[in-house]
């Protein structure tokens, strides 16, 4: 194995892992703190795909933003702090052959595929990711201005005062 | 940069936009003891897109432009024109209501018309990133319209039940995207159906799987089973022409891209998905009939005929592109008029936060209000499907699509399930015409402009059942243009 | 791939500076404690009592509006490197993204979701 092989056993662990805390604890804070090294582990994923600034906004938008807004959630919230999750178990069984199925499948047609590669190294993406926008992807970028204000929109009006309505 | 730069496909949806930005504008900027006229700036907006799409198409059809990102071919425009139509209605039948339950605020209108600015991008796009962004901008508008009615408990669950199974959706979609992007290099549809028609055997896994998610991503958007848990709850709690907007917008624009999707980029995998179709038809129709028996909120009954309409567009789907395109768009047009008018009759009746929605509260309606009563017999007995109706003109056209395709089976269930569903459709009926009404009439007159929207959707219906040929060759053309 | 070594670097330094600070702190300082220095804050909120406090929602909203703004500044970075090339078409492209959300924001700003 490389050093690149070892560091990706490392963030693939912590990913998983942290994952399977998020999902499993007990208590919704020790929940969302797990999500740090998921999202950490994603981006170290990213890395290692040569996605640099995927990577970047990854940190930058989940960990910087999202991830506080989770925290702000669960900690200020009125009695969801040390609540204490019940997930009902009563679909266990059904539950782990749906998920042990799917991965089998995926898993599988991951490994047969003849996946169409680009034969050289990965450069730095950023450059790259701007022509795209300002070319091929144009309309998916200029639409995304429409999402981010729709969003907005959104957010402004679930929180607005009950006498302004 | 991109080739040729030539933004006329969009001008519909750029119309539309801008017209957002400028309700939002004029709501933010009117003092607060004065209301925006926000949907008379709304429906000006959406007729002069309805207006430039007629232009577009007197121009003959376009093909792909933008970097074959998005198209003005006959079926964008077919779609647009249907949206447009759509939300013009739901813009009318909103004042009223809005107001009778104190939610009148231009950030309605505005969301209004951006998700229609993501139903557009929707039908119209080639290209899978653009479409999902128009679908993620058609759902996050709608979140935020479902939870509109603050005061009101169901309407912010409807929001969350919305935006939860709505991002869970979306993962499947983009999952998808990225596993056909895998497959083929691209994410342009033109590409996609070239790298699917030429797939090694050991590459099909892979390129199934694609398909399979975002058939999962377009189911929860149609609200098929078993993708549906969402849709009884949402169009309870969300204000009703928001509601009317969702079942005949989102469900109108969902199938457009994946008929899009499926009949012709991903046609090659026909033989691979339409049992998968197929089946998802077979309990789409059974559960949603068999569960919209049970409702006796008539929001609710009409949620569960809406998840069991989607069965019956998907039956079309196992037939060869064309002849489904002709079906489904032609259904689809049917259904939009008659769902607006079934929840906009009980829009228009809404007063003082309350709306009709038991058997009890229609019934005896035909002595009060004759006109109304007969208008919601024609939009339930039109859902029904009983001959001389639209609805069965639309049904009979997808079901015979099933039929030719060689998957008789599928159009007995069909013929079968639409039989069940008479009982709950007509049973309102009965009560609006058989029972006595409880008590006084106190539900609202009818505003002026909902009753231009239930008369036009009225007089759609009717015209349909009778005279369906141009609406059909006009389905004919746009399907054609997919092939 | 694109090295990530000045990365690595910059993180060392700021967990080595905070260890420093802590560690300095530690060993230069003398603790001379008083009550006043050993309450938890001389402002904010009082550190003891209920937890089950009922927060304005206004926290949110500041964090969703961040979290929207953050999204539209990370579309700015590919922008910014390749504008040069692209002249008035990419500032145009640009601008359209930016007056969308420009109208966002002034509309926020007049319905007074960013007053406290």
């Amino acid at each position: 194995m490389t050093a690149a092989d070892y560091v990706f056993w490392v963030f693939a662990t912590a990913t998983v892992v942290s994952g399977a805390v998020v999902v499993f604890a007990r208590s919704l804070i020790y929940s969302a703190f797990a999500l740090l090294f998921t999202f950490f582990g994603v981006a170290g994923l990213y890395v290692l795909l040569g996605a640099d600034f995927l990577a970047a906004t990854q940190l930058l938008i989940y960990v910087g933003g999202i991830l506080v807004l989770l925290l702000f959630g669960v900690m200020l919230t009125h009695r969801i702090y040390d609540l204490k999750l019940r997930t009902e178990k009563t679909q266990l069984g059904p539950g782990l052959i749906v998920a042990a199925g799917i991965f089998i499948i995926f898993a599988n047609a991951a490994l047969i595929t003849e996946w169409p590669t680009v034969g050289r190294e990965p450069a730095p993406t950023t450059k790259e990711i701007g022509r795209l926008f300002l070319g091929e992807y144009l309309l998916a970028f200029e639409a995304a201005s429409v999402l981010l204000l729709v969003a907005l929109i959104g957010a402004a009006m679930i929180v607005r005062r009950k006498k302004d309505a | 940069m991109s080739g040729e730069l030539d933004l006329r496909p969009l001008v519909p949806a750029i119309i539309v936009g801008v017209t957002g930005l400028v309700v939002l504008l004029a709501q933010a900027f009117t003092p607060k003891d004065r209301r925006a006229p926000s949907a008379p700036l709304s429906l000006t907006g959406l007729l002069a897109a309805l207006a430039a799409v007629w232009l577009l198409a007197s121009g003959g059809g376009r093909g792909a432009v933008l970097a074959n990102a998005v198209s003005a071919d006959a079926y964008s425009l077919f779609f647009q024109a249907l949206l447009l139509g759509i939300a013009a209605v739901a813009v009318l039948l909103s004042p009223s209501y809005l107001r009778a339950n104190g939610l009148d605020r231009g950030e309605y209108y505005a969301l209004l018309l951006f998700s229609v600015v993501g139903m557009l991008g929707l039908v119209s796009s080639l290209e899978l990133v653009s479409m999902f962004v128009a679908l993620e901008i058609m759902s996050i508008a709608l979140y935020g319209m479902a939870g509109l009615y603050r005061s009101r408990m169901e309407s912010q669950e409807a929001a969350l039940k919305y935006f939860v199974t709505g991002a869970f959706s979306s993962a499947f979609f983009l999952y998808g995207v990225a596993l056909l992007y895998g497959v083929s290099g691209s994410t342009s549809l033109d590409r996609l159906e070239w790298a699917v028609s030429t797939l090694t055997t050991d590459s099909a896994a892979l390129a199934l799987l694609g398909a399979g998610m975002l058939l999962v991503g377009f189911g929860f958007k149609i609200a098929s089973v078993p993708f549906h848990m969402w849709a009884p709850d949402v169009y309870e709690g969300a204000p009703t022409p928001a509601t009317a907007l969702m079942s005949a917008g989102v469900k109108a624009a969902a199938f457009g891209a994946l008929l899009r999707v499926f009949g012709s980029a991903l046609h090659a995998l026909a033989g691979e998905w339409q049992p998968l179709v197929a089946s998802l038809a077979v309990i789409t129709m059974v559960v949603g009939n068999l569960a919209a028996l049970a409702q006796g909120n008539l929001k609710r009954m009409l949620a569960f005929s809406s998840v069991a309409h989607a069965g019956y567009v998907l039956t079309a789907l196992v037939a060869s592109p064309g002849q489904a395109g002709e079906a489904v768009l032609f259904y689809l047009v049917v259904y939009g008029a008659v769902n607006l008018g079934a929840f906009g009759t009980i829009a228009a009746l809404s007063r003082e936060g309350r709306e009709p929605l038991s058997l009890g509260d229609v019934a005896g309606m035909a002595e009060r209000r004759p006109a109304l009563a007969a208008a919601l017999a024609v939009f339930l007995v039109s859902l029904t499907g009983i001959p001389v109706t639209a609805g069965f003109v639309g049904k009979f056209y997808l079901f015979n699509a099933a039929v030719t395709a060689g998957w008789v089976g599928l159009a007995l269930v069909g013929v079968l399930m639409s039989v069940v569903s008479a009982y709950y459709y007509l049973r309102v009926v009965v009560a609006m015409y058989m029972r006595d009404p409880l008590g006084e009439d106190t539900w609202a007159r009818v505003s002026p402009s909902a009753t231009v929207a239930l008369a036009l959707s009225a007089v759609i219906t009717l015209v349909l059942g009778i005279y369906p040929a141009p609406v059909l060759t006009l389905a004919r053309i746009a399907a054609r243009s997919l092939l | 791939m694109p090295s990530y070594l000045p990365i690595v670097i910059l993180g060392a330094i700021a967990l080595g500076f905070g260890v420093f600070v802590l560690a300095a702190s530690h060993i230069i300082g003398r603790p001379r404690p008083d009550a006043r220095k050993l309450s938890t804050y001389e402002c904010g909120m009082p550190p003891v009592g209920t937890a089950r406090e009922r927060f304005p929602i206004k926290f949110y909203l500041v964090c969703m509006l961040f979290i929207l703004f953050d999204v539209e500044t990370a579309f700015f970075y590919p922008w910014a490197l390749v504008m040069d090339t692209l002249g008035i078409y990419g500032l145009m492209a640009m601008g359209t993204f930016f007056l969308v959300l420009a109208v966002g924001f002034v509309y926020e700003w007049k319905v007074g979701a960013m007053d406290w």
